[in-house]
């Protein structure tokens, strides 16, 4: 992949996804929901992963941790690096062996991603107990810790209760807790505060910082709010229609998106000043997943879109800086609409 | 730490049986059962296989209390201690029937594909004969015995508890908590005994209970047939059949009856009252 190089000087790679495809077997027929995906994570960084619903974000990350259901699902190339190893094609006992040990996830569901029958600190101690071969008490011991970190109150009591008494915010704060108590190398965090309401997101958002930072671990935040990763994230990838379109570091992303598609979607930001103009939106919809356009997939939607992007399918190009971007007419993003922007050497 | 645990549960258990009444009803009614069923011998007046011809049909009084069959015995002590027989083989039968069920069926649910397909076919293969029918086959077949009866009714009902927990299976496992399970790492024998098993067994409990009194009431017709205990013996079901036939003496088929219905009533509060135990929304907290 292009940007590995160039990051290398920044830390070593934790996680290296290698042009990695994953179909979906329908009745409709097959639907490619991730096409040759490519990114690395850094030991120690928060990589976003952007994109609208269906592009294919959950399903690498879904992949990384092999939980994508199969049948109907099926990884049909490509490879994902941890540590050297494969995940595609370890077998299952030692996927289980890295799942909530070695990687483990946060999911976007609260409400139901926990287990409505056991109480918060069983469910907090089972990766303890799955993976740490910790007594009960020495993992309901660390469990108390674990929750104390993560901001539960009065965890010798929360500890006894069970999900359906505590608020949508404090189980959040429970996933966290589950899936952090094994120190793992990666966080793979899944719309985590997608179900929660904007003053509980603020709280979970800090909270996820101050743990990556305590425990060094690395994240990967997947999610659609542009907000939450210029908050949380160092680097970005942009998803569209199951393709990488964009990678970047986090400030230049923002200051000069090359991707149409990432331009349209840092204008769709909503702002809260009083003569706030009417709120953008790309136009159109996501292709149709079983009529995808022949060129650039973004095309039909695209401001900029030539001929040539109708005709023939971009390749990512490396721009150096650990920047890359999927488009044939980057050079040209940004001036339309900005007007003012002339220092990108057109052509 | 024993010590600890042990005062909770009871005192959970107290509680059950202070906020919910009818869990407390069941739970006496069973236990006066028990009681009777240990000590049945020596609680019965008379000697339940005694014939005395001379008091054939007597209707209730001081000195046979649920009065006297057709042979001349003391109902009121074939009662006492034809618990051990009906309850026993209603017990026996159940519980081998819902774990053989719900394992099974689980296995169906959680695994599907092929194998679901084989296994609900074989189940409905059984239940597509009326119960009673297929176990008077199958028990002929394998000659009359309380063993063989016992197998018979398994192997009759087992389908429902597989049906029932099938269903719930598959409900449970699309449960994002179930995924979530999977992330942590836990194998799938661990997430199906743990995650899915628990929360799919209050249904089977609701139906076992429920199925109590069907199972006494299958195994009294088997009896009847000659199929289960054999004749002379004290067997609730076998006393109501008999008492069918004397449609002028009320009193023979009436307290045996009344005695498979309380302890399928009190089975049935209790499943209720555990089936809410299990389910912790459902749960009563005193906070």
């Amino acid at each position: 992949m292009a940007s590995k190089k160039q990051d290398a000087g920044r830390g070593e790679v934790l996680l290296q996804i290698e042009h990695l495809s994953v179909a979906f077997h329908t009745v409709e027929g097959v639907h490619n929901a991730v096409r040759d995906v490519s990114y690395t994570v850094q030991k120690g960084e928060t990589l976003g992963v952007v994109g609208e619903s269906g592009s294919g974000k959950s399903v690498t990350a879904l992949s990384i941790m092999r939980l994508v259901p199969n049948p109907p699902g099926e990884t049909t190339g490509g490879k994902i690096l941890f540590d050297s190893r494969d995940l595609l094609s370890l077998p299952m006992e030692e996927i289980n062996r890295i799942r909530g040990n070695e990687i483990s996830m946060i999911f976007q569901e609260p409400m139901t991603s926990l287990n409505p029958i056991h109480t918060c600190g069983r469910q907090i101690m089972e990766p303890l107990l799955l993976h740490k071969g910790c007594g009960k008490q020495e993992a309901r011991q660390r469990a108390l810790e674990m929750m104390r970190l993560v901001g539960i109150p009065i965890p010798e009591q929360r500890i006894k209760e069970y999900p359906h008494q505590l608020s949508g915010g404090m189980r959040q704060r429970v996933m966290i807790a589950m899936a952090l108590i094994c120190q793992p190398k990666l966080l793979i965090a899944d719309e985590p505060t997608t179900a929660l309401d904007v003053t509980i997101q603020a709280q979970i958002l800090e909270l996820m910082k101050r743990l990556k930072r305590e425990l060094n671990s690395s994240i990967i935040m997947i999610t659609h709010d542009l907000g939450v990763i210029a908050e949380m994230c160092d680097r970005v990838v942009v998803m569209y229609a199951g393709q990488v379109v964009e990678i970047s570091e986090i400030d230049g992303l923002f200051d000069h998106p090359y991707h149409p598609y990432t331009e349209g979607l840092i204008q769709s930001i909503p702002t809260i000043r009083p003569d706030r103009p009417k709120l953008y939106s790309i136009e159109g919809t996501v292709p149709n997943p079983f009529a995808m356009p022949k060129g650039c997939s973004f095309a039909p939607r695209c401001r900029y879109a030539k001929d040539l992007c109708r005709e023939k399918s971009p390749a990512l190009e490396d721009l150096g800086g650990g920047r890359a971007v999927r488009c044939w007419c980057w050079r040209d993003t940004g001036k339309r609409s900005a007007g003012t922007e002339e220092g990108g050497e057109a052509q | 730490m024993k010590k600890i645990k042990y005062s909770l549960r009871s005192s959970s258990f107290v509680r059950m049986l202070r906020t919910n009444p009818l869990f407390a009803i069941g739970v006496a009614i069973c236990a006066a059962w028990l009681v009777v069923m240990v000590f049945a011998d020596l609680i019965a007046p008379c000697d339940p296989l005694l014939q005395d011809m001379a008091v054939r049909l007597q209707p209730p009084s001081a000195q046979h209390w649920f009065g006297t069959d057709s042979l001349g015995r003391d109902i009121f002590s074939r009662v006492l201690v034809g618990s051990r027989i009906s309850i026993g083989a209603g017990i026996q039968c159940i519980l081998i029937a819902a774990v053989v069920g719900m394992l099974i069926g689980g296995l169906s649910g959680y695994v599907g594909g092929i194998l679901d397909d084989i296994i609900m076919r074989i189940g409905e293969l059984f239940t597509s004969f009326p119960s009673i029918i297929l176990a008077m086959v199958i028990a002929s077949a394998m000659g009359a015995s309380l063993f063989n009866t016992l197998l018979t009714m398994c192997i009759v009902w087992w389908p429902n508890y597989a049906r029932v927990m099938r269903a719930m299976v598959i409900q449970v496992k699309s449960n994002e908590y179930v995924e979530a399970s999977r992330s942590l790492g836990a194998s799938r024998l661990r997430i199906f005994f743990k995650e899915i098993l628990p929360n799919s067994i209050g249904s089977i409990i609701v139906l076992a209970t429920v199925d109590f009194g069907n199972a006494i009431l299958l195994f009294a017709s088997l009896s009847y047939m000659g199929l289960g205990s054999p004749p002379p013996a004290p067997e609730w079901g076998a006393m109501v059949s008999n008492g069918a036939e004397q449609f002028s003496y009320w009193w023979v088929a009436t307290f045996p009856g009344l005695a498979i219905l309380s302890v399928s009533l009190g089975a049935n509060f209790i499943g209720d009252g555990v089936r809410d135990y299990l389910d912790p929304k459902l749960r009563k907290t005193i906070s």
